[in-house]
């Protein structure tokens, strides 16, 4: 038993290494019936791809690390380089240099070589290695092994097809912007840029689907929200209880019909449910680890959220929304714990990197290459009124950080969670009655949603965990004001698209989806007071 | 759809009462109850998701792929979107393209390792078409309506044209050879097999 345990990575890696060799022997006949390539070799590539951006993205967690643990460095390392790859692919293509795989290469490179003359000058060691690398490495290039064997589930529609494999793979061919531009250029006005460019970087690697990255994207997800509960139920309870209550809430969200869904699902939203929670963690937990008058703002926290967010914005048209939507719940935990300045400068000058992209994007669309669109016109980003409306968004949510954000914060305190919700359900209530007849078709739509395919019984398992955590009295706090603030925006956003299709595709229940994991993890964490005290 | 969406706001309402009573009164029943409950949402949840992603699962109004294998590419037999056979088959092969055949040139150059013309008398298409029921994947050819900002020209097809790809022969062939019809079908078969047909 003790063998095991001291040596759970190397066996965890030949057990994965099997696997993997059993795939290679099942999928030849499949394979080779189509491809001239070797399986195995695909194979081992779909491999390489993903260690290499987690080595990427270490390498950078390393360099920027500040106060965030090894543990979270490890556990962030693999979003992290896949911003990486599509920050400096977009950077190229808006740039108008020719898309190419060196290039993209060297601006990573001096990215890293700049973080790190950074660290130098600030005269700043690197934080020490705890634990193996050796072993460290091994679990990763176990769960890389698992993912690229090709048995995983997936779910590929439509838009997963033609807007994020075929077109993705497209873009190294065609190697910029201006090349594809056209009287209908959907994919640029449309579609966001962000899953694309994951695509071209397995394209980059001779390699037909993203899936392995996208299978890691989830394993990642669930291993960050299975450590944030370890840690809030390690200060109540003994470790192995706490390891129980840990294993319990990931099956718990590993099993809701909704989150295995639409995460196995090839989407923009799911990668959006991805980046939204580790921006959600980054901000509302890391401190858990240390004490709480250190602040929770590091370099490395700042320079993430700057990072998940520039990544939101990038995947879908209402991801800046949702964004501004956080830096509004970021600024009321920064409330506590910086000067009333540095609590206005601080989020809004985290927020101005996705700020500039957006509008700079549309810039480019509208006045460079001139880009057009006659499908979805009304939901394009060039549509003016939808730029208005962007425009409005951000100068609202700036004029709250900087002008209206103090007044509320000393008149509200501690209730400000809850005024601000009320003030979300008063709009919402507006509209509803401004417009009734869709209101009523509104709501039926979200009920035949709720109770139809796709949802299975996972309102059961939601209701029960809500009534659970209702009798644990806690405080109406800025978590629960993160999930139930997040639903009400996107109701506020979908009532004003019309939208009322009763099946699983519809867009404005994708989006609300997105929140399930931040649901689970803070009814996770609420409902610690119930573990039996040390 | 209604009835059934109250009464199980109904149900939760009494829940929640019933368990704030056993929480006040009698801590360890509450625990019991609510493991108990939990556990019963866990297992429907694993039912119904066995039940329903597997083996595959497809969507109310629409054709995906939900598959737990064979998914190394992103084509699938069983897909609505099968035509995306056309890039593993191309994918690392030198093509020979139909001298007569402009139209897929630039696809075939962009997706293909190399692309190089040939010479396909009528004859040869002839024969090509009586042996129609070799070509053993037949799919409509979406992509090339869909990636009109690659293939402008492709863009303005009224009618998708189908791929039919012959892949019993396909198996360690390096070169492909691609013949197009006059309504704009693809045909794609190993140069091996052609040449049985052909010489």
């Amino acid at each position: 038993m003790n063998f095991c345990k001291k040596n759970a990575a190397y066996l965890m890696l030949a057990a994965s290494t099997c696997v993997f060799i059993i795939s290679i022997l099942l999928n030849r006949k499949y394979f080779e019936a189509l491809s001239i390539r070797n399986v195995g070799l695909y194979q081992l590539r779909q491999v390489l791809s993903i260690v290499c951006l987690y080595l990427v993205g270490y390498a950078f967690m390393k360099l920027i690390q500040h106060r965030l643990s090894n543990t979270l460095v490890a556990l962030l390392a693999f979003p992290s380089g896949i911003c990486l790859w599509c920050f400096m692919s977009q950077f190229l293509l808006l740039a108008e240099f020719t898309y190419r795989l060196w290039r993209v290469l060297f601006l990573i490179v001096a990215f890293l070589l700049l973080c790190y003359g950074i660290r130098r000058i600030r005269k700043q060691k690197l934080v020490k290695y705890t634990g193996s690398p050796l072993k460290h490495l091994c679990v990763v290039l176990s769960v890389a092994l698992l993912v690229s064997t090709g048995f995983s589930y997936i779910i590929l529609n439509y838009d997963s097809y033609f807007y994020f494999a075929d077109y993705g793979k497209s873009l190294p061919l065609l190697m910029s912007y201006r090349d594809i531009v056209t009287d209908n250029s959907f994919v640029l006005t449309n579609i966001g840029q962000f899953l694309p460019l994951v695509s071209s970087y397995i394209t980059y690697w001779k390699l037909d689907t993203m899936l392995p990255i996208h299978s890691f994207m989830i394993l990642n997800l669930l291993a960050l929200y299975g450590y944030g509960i370890y840690l809030y139920a390690k200060r109540k309870a003994a470790p192995k209880r706490a390891s129980y209550y840990t294993a319990l809430f990931v099956v718990l969200l590993g099993s809701c019909t909704p989150f295995f869904l639409f995460t196995n699902w090839i989407l923009s939203n799911s990668w959006i449910t991805f980046y939204l929670f580790f921006l959600f963690f980054i901000c509302f937990t890391n401190t858990l680890e240390e004490d709480e008058s250190t602040g929770i703002l590091g370099v490395d926290t700042a320079l993430l959220v700057c990072g998940y967010s520039l990544a939101i914005t990038m995947l879908r048209k209402d991801g800046f929304v949702i964004v501004c939507f956080f830096f509004l719940c970021l600024s009321i935990r920064l409330m506590k714990l910086h000067s009333y300045a540095k609590q206005s400068l601080i989020p809004a000058l985290l927020l101005a990197p996705s700020t500039l992209y957006l509008f700079y994007y549309i810039y480019y669309l509208k006045n460079v290459i001139y880009a057009q669109t006659v499908l979805a016109i009304g939901n394009s980003l060039i549509n003016e009124k939808h730029i208005k409306l962007l425009v409005l968004i951000a100068l609202m949510t700036y004029a709250y950080l900087f002008l209206l954000r103090i007044p509320m914060e000393k008149l509200c305190k501690e209730k400000l969670p809850l005024i601000l919700t009320i003030l979300m359900l008063l709009a919402l209530g507006g509209l509803c009655v401004k417009n009734r007849t869709r209101f009523i078709d509104y709501s039926d739509a979200w009920v035949r949603n709720l109770l139809g395919t796709g949802f299975g019984y996972a309102l059961l398992g939601i209701l029960l965990l809500v009534v659970l955590c209702l009798i644990a009295k806690n405080k109406y706090d800025i978590s629960s004001f993160v999930v139930f603030g997040f639903i009400i925006l996107i109701l506020l956003v979908y009532i004003n698209k019309d939208n009322k299709e009763s099946n699983i595709d519809n867009s404005g229940l994708r989006a609300i989806y997105q929140i399930i994991p931040i649901f689970y993890f803070v009814c996770a964490q609420k409902l610690t007071s119930f573990l039996k005290e040390k | 759809m209604y009835k059934e969406f109250l009464a199980i706001i109904f149900i939760f309402i009494v829940l929640f009462f019933l368990l704030r009573f056993l929480y006040a009164h009698k801590p360890e029943t509450f625990r019991i109850v609510s493991l108990s409950l939990v556990g019963l949402t866990l297992a429907l949840n694993i039912f119904y998701n066995l039940k329903t992603f597997f083996p595959s699962f497809v969507l109310d109004n629409e054709a995906p792929l939900g598959d737990s294998k064979e998914n190394l590419f992103l084509y699938k037999a069983d897909s609505s979107f099968n035509c995306e056979v056309v890039f593993p088959v191309l994918d690392g092969r030198t093509v020979l393209l139909d001298n007569s055949d402009d139209f897929y040139e630039l696809f075939i150059n962009t997706f293909s390792k190399e692309a190089s013309a040939i010479d396909i008398s009528q004859t040869d298409r002839d024969h090509l078409a009586f042996h129609i029921s070799d070509f053993d994947i037949s799919a409509k050819l979406y992509i090339i309506n869909m990636m009109n900002y690659a293939f402008p020209r492709h863009g303005e097809v009224a009618i998708i044209p189908s791929v039919y790809v012959q892949t019993q022969d396909l198996k360690g062939e390096t070169t492909l050879v691609a013949v197009s019809d006059s309504d704009l079908n693809l045909y794609l078969m190993s140069e091996k097999y052609y040449r049985s047909i052909c010489e």
